[in-house]
């Protein structure tokens, strides 16, 4: 089962559009520098160079941060399973419309292939790239500690990496095609939100609450002391208010006149009893001293097996602008 | 909770905040590499030290002494060592009276090595040469091999410190000026009022040292390149330092001297690293806003990047070939080529010249210590003879990388011993070459000048002489942009002993990272092709 869901976070986006940006940067310029092409200049190429790289370790350092304050380092964590499925699926399931062997959620964003690839990137090739071009920088600022000798092998490997990088950027941007329509995953990459695979059981329990919180029909819980404890807005609406604390923690004795409080009583007892109340026409005294008919349902809250409260809805009667 | 009512609403705003905030450093970033970094060039120069202020010194033409008509240029010499009666001892001590310094040669041993037996490449040495060569010694009647160098009367003062300019050495006349008229190559020479002369001296101005250094040779700039009569008056392109509408400063204001002793050395002749004067002389050792060029200055010399050319304004000589001297024509007359420009390229006495202008300089690795060509030293006539090798290297943590004037000239040595010969050239005896035009006389007396032994067989060996160019500094706004040492065609493309960015890689591992680009770009192309067309194969068949 799909469902829109916010899956990429604000900084992770931020995170990946800046690390973008700054690859690609880092690419022209130092491509530039190694002699490649004339674009803007060997001097600014070298500043702009050096710049992007200290803001590129900048970020880096946060997103290290990040993905272990909300965990979601865990995403990396390498997989066999279902791993020859996923190839198989770019090899030859693709072109026959097969669906994606794995399922994307907000837990595993990533495929068996992803994980491998994107741990490799975050282990090995940043790692090296980093790590060579600050000996690179330290043999132009020599200090005591370190003294670079031969800084030709590490801008031999530094250039080597950047080559990978070109190949992982060609990969990557064409993989982004590869979801539901070409542009889903890049899309979803700006926005934040993707149509993703969600447990149905979960998906039911938070569009029930959803369902009664939004519901047109008013919702009351009382605990087995007859105190009101949660009431929905179209609840309040029909008791003419739209501050909950006027009722939350209050008796419920409160909602009806005088005369009106044998039957309540009867309505809570038949259900702390057990039984089911369900169509029941009664009058409500409004918080502004008006009345107002409605139709009530009422049912007995379990905790295991005794009774802790009651709950149920309320239709209005009263409001002409109700459709009958 | 209107997070699903509002969602487009809230997801524009996030997206334009995400825009936002890409796009916030990129614009920093700009500013403060284009308004911050790139226009932070230097705009003045910081000196450590300034130019030394022209000392006044006493009013010559006030002093008895030197009232009176000196008949011979000794008289003033002793003149003047009557007040100043401990230079001539300090002049004695200086290599421009010896001609001479020590040198270690390859097997260790120190020996007395200078212009007075050194070779170079043009007209090779001086011995049986001297009363030509010895026009430029500060001394009078070197004219040869016995000449005695603790004369103190035969000092010359006045080829340093005459300010008339009217004081001229015969060019062929060992050191002596003219004692009547006379003229040599067009150029008029009258005998030197001495009493004139004596009454107006003072510190050497760029019209003294250039006498003898703007035409060594035996021409303006053929040897340095750098170092040409036009020095005395030029604009700031040329020479910063020296142009009037520059620092306005002469030759030794960086070339100081302490009792008579010259600062500042040429590897032409010298060869240790030591009075060698640098720009960090007056100039911080920090200059440049740009700290990666500050940094350079560990293994770059400033001149590298500052002297872009040089030979500005007249030519110098960059080749020679001695083995095509003396043809002459059929009335026995010598022949004299010229090119445009007026250099002489083919000349009977001296053979064919290569000349050029405004000469984008060679580099070398130095590290301040330079090896020479001794007499005697073995050649090998299939390599080209290094006559004075300047040491250094990448490896060698105290080499720099400096610009370099590099003379070729095929030179005669003796085929059987391998060795060089000194030829006499100069004189009006019986074997001098520029009289006879024969190699085999000029070898042998040559020869025989120098000790050596000659085998009977000459030949002409190519030779290379490197050149040091430290003057014609450009404005910085000359000086040369990174791009052209980094860069596989750039300045440095012959300093191969080092990774250079932007000049060096390597060739396997750059064809294997293309090699890889386009394997991925070939891979996602087919990808895509196969998706495309068995998409609409699946939508036919449905």
């Amino acid at each position: 089962m799909k469902r829109n869901t916010y899956i990429y976070q604000a900084f992770e986006r931020f995170w990946h559009w800046s690390q973008a940006a700054l690859i690609l940067f880092l690419m022209l310029t130092g491509f530039e520098m190694h002699g490649n092409y004339q674009l803007l200049g060997f001097e600014a190429a070298v500043l702009w160079h050096n710049l992007a790289s200290i803001a590129l370790i900048v970020l880096i350092i946060f997103a290290i941060f990040w993905h272990f304050v909300t965990g979601e380092w865990r995403q990396y964590i390498p997989t066999t399973r279902f791993i020859k499925a996923q190839a198989a699926y770019y090899l030859t399931g693709i072109f026959k419309g097969a669906p994606h062997p794995t399922h994307k959620t907000v837990y595993t964003k990533f495929n068996p292939l992803q994980r491998l690839i994107y741990l490799g990137l975050k282990t090995v090739i940043f790692p090296a790239q980093i790590i060579t071009g600050l000996i690179y920088l330290s043999f132009l600022y020599p200090s005591d500690i370190i003294q670079v000798e031969s800084h030709g092998t590490i801008a031999i490997i530094h250039t080597f990496v950047a080559f990978l990088f070109i190949a992982f950027v060609i990969a990557h941007i064409y993989l982004t095609t590869t979801g539901e329509t070409p542009l889903t995953s890049i899309k979803a990459m700006i926005t934040g939100w993707e149509s993703v695979d969600v447990d149905p059981e979960q998906f039911q329990k938070e569009h029930s609450v959803q369902a009664v919180k939004d519901s047109s029909a008013g919702y009351y819980r009382l605990n087995i002391d007859g105190i009101i404890e949660d009431v929905n807005d179209a609840w309040l609406k029909m008791y003419r208010t739209d501050q909950a604390e006027h009722y939350l923690g209050k008796p419920v004795s409160i909602t009806r006149c005088p005369t009106e409080q044998a039957q309540l009583q009867n309505i809570i007892n038949q259900v702390f009893k057990g039984n089911s109340v369900s169509g029941l026409k009664v009058t409500r005294l409004c918080f502004d001293g008006s009345k107002g008919e409605h139709v009530l349902t009422a049912n007995p809250i379990f905790d295991g097996d005794s009774i802790v409260g009651m709950e149920g809805f309320i239709i209005d009667l009263s409001n002409p602008n109700q459709p009958s | 909770m209107n997070l699903f009512k509002n969602q487009s609403t809230a997801r524009f705003w996030s997206v334009l905040g995400l825009f936002a905030a890409l796009l916030l450093p990129w614009i920093l970033g700009y500013y403060y590499i284009q308004h911050i970094r790139l226009n932070n060039k230097a705009k003045e120069v910081t000196l450590i030290r300034e130019p030394s202020q022209k000392k006044q010194g006493p009013d010559h033409s006030q002093y008895s002494l030197l009232q009176q008509d000196f008949e011979t240029p000794e008289q003033v010499t002793e003149a003047c060592l009557y007040c100043h009666n401990t230079t001539a001892q300090e002049v004695m001590q200086t290599s421009h009276w010896t001609w001479s310094r020590e040198y270690v040669t390859d097997n260790g041993d120190t020996i007395q090595l200078g212009k007075k037996n050194i070779l170079n490449n043009f007209c090779i040495g001086i011995q049986s040469n001297e009363p030509r060569c010895t026009s430029c010694h500060i001394g009078y009647g070197w004219k040869d091999d016995g000449f005695d160098f603790s004369q103190e009367r035969k000092i010359d003062c006045l080829v340093c410190h005459d300010q008339t300019d009217t004081y001229k050495k015969f060019p062929s006349g060992a050191g002596y000026p003219v004692t009547e008229k006379k003229t040599s190559a067009g150029e008029a020479f009258l005998p030197p009022d001495y009493r004139y002369i004596a009454q107006n001296i003072g510190s050497p101005r760029i019209e003294n040292c250039g006498a003898c250094h703007f035409v060594g040779g035996g021409g303006n700039n053929v040897k340095h390149g750098d170092i040409a009569s036009e020095l005395k008056d030029v604009t700031r392109d040329v020479d910063v330092h020296m142009a009037d509408d520059g620092a306005g400063m002469s030759c030794v204001d960086c070339h100081r001297t302490e009792e008579h002793a010259i600062s500042g050395s040429l590897y032409s002749i010298a060869s240790q690293d030591t009075n060698r004067i640098g720009c960090s002389g007056c100039h911080s050792a920090n200059p440049h806003p740009n700290e990666i060029l500050n940094l350079h200055s560990a293994r770059v010399d400033c001149q590298t990047c500052h002297i872009p050319e040089y030979a500005k304004v007249s030519a110098t000589k960059m080749s020679w070939d001695w083995s095509t001297a003396g043809k002459l024509n059929p009335d026995s007359s010598m022949v004299v080529k010229k090119d445009t420009m007026g250099n002489i390229i083919y000349h009977s006495m001296k053979g064919d010249f290569t000349w050029a202008k405004n000469v984008e300089p060679e580099y070398r690795w130095f590290n301040g210590i330079a090896d020479h060509y001794v007499l005697g030293d073995p050649v090998n006539p299939n390599e080209t003879l290094n006559m004075n090798p300047l040491q250094g290297s990448y490896a060698d943590k105290r080499s720099k990388i400096i610009p370099v004037k590099v003379h070729r000239a095929n030179i005669i040595y003796d085929v059987q011993n391998e060795y060089l010969i000194n030829p006499h050239l100069f004189g009006k005896d019986s074997t001098a070459f520029w009289t006879h035009f024969d190699w085999q006389k000029a070898a042998k007396a040559g020869a025989e000048a120098t000790g050596l032994a000659y085998s009977g067989e000459y030949g002409f060996i190519a030779s290379e002489m490197t050149w040091p160019i430290n003057h014609m500094v450009a404005p910085r706004e000359q000086s040369l942009t990174c791009i052209e040492c980094h860069d596989s065609n750039g300045r440095l493309s012959e300093l191969t002993d080092f990774y250079l960015i932007g000049r060096d890689r390597h060739a396997m591992l750059d064809r294997i990272g293309i090699g890889i680009i386009l394997l991925s770009l070939i891979g996602v192309t087919i990808h895509s092709i196969i998706r495309i067309l068995s998409k609409s194969n699946r939508a036919q068949t449905k």
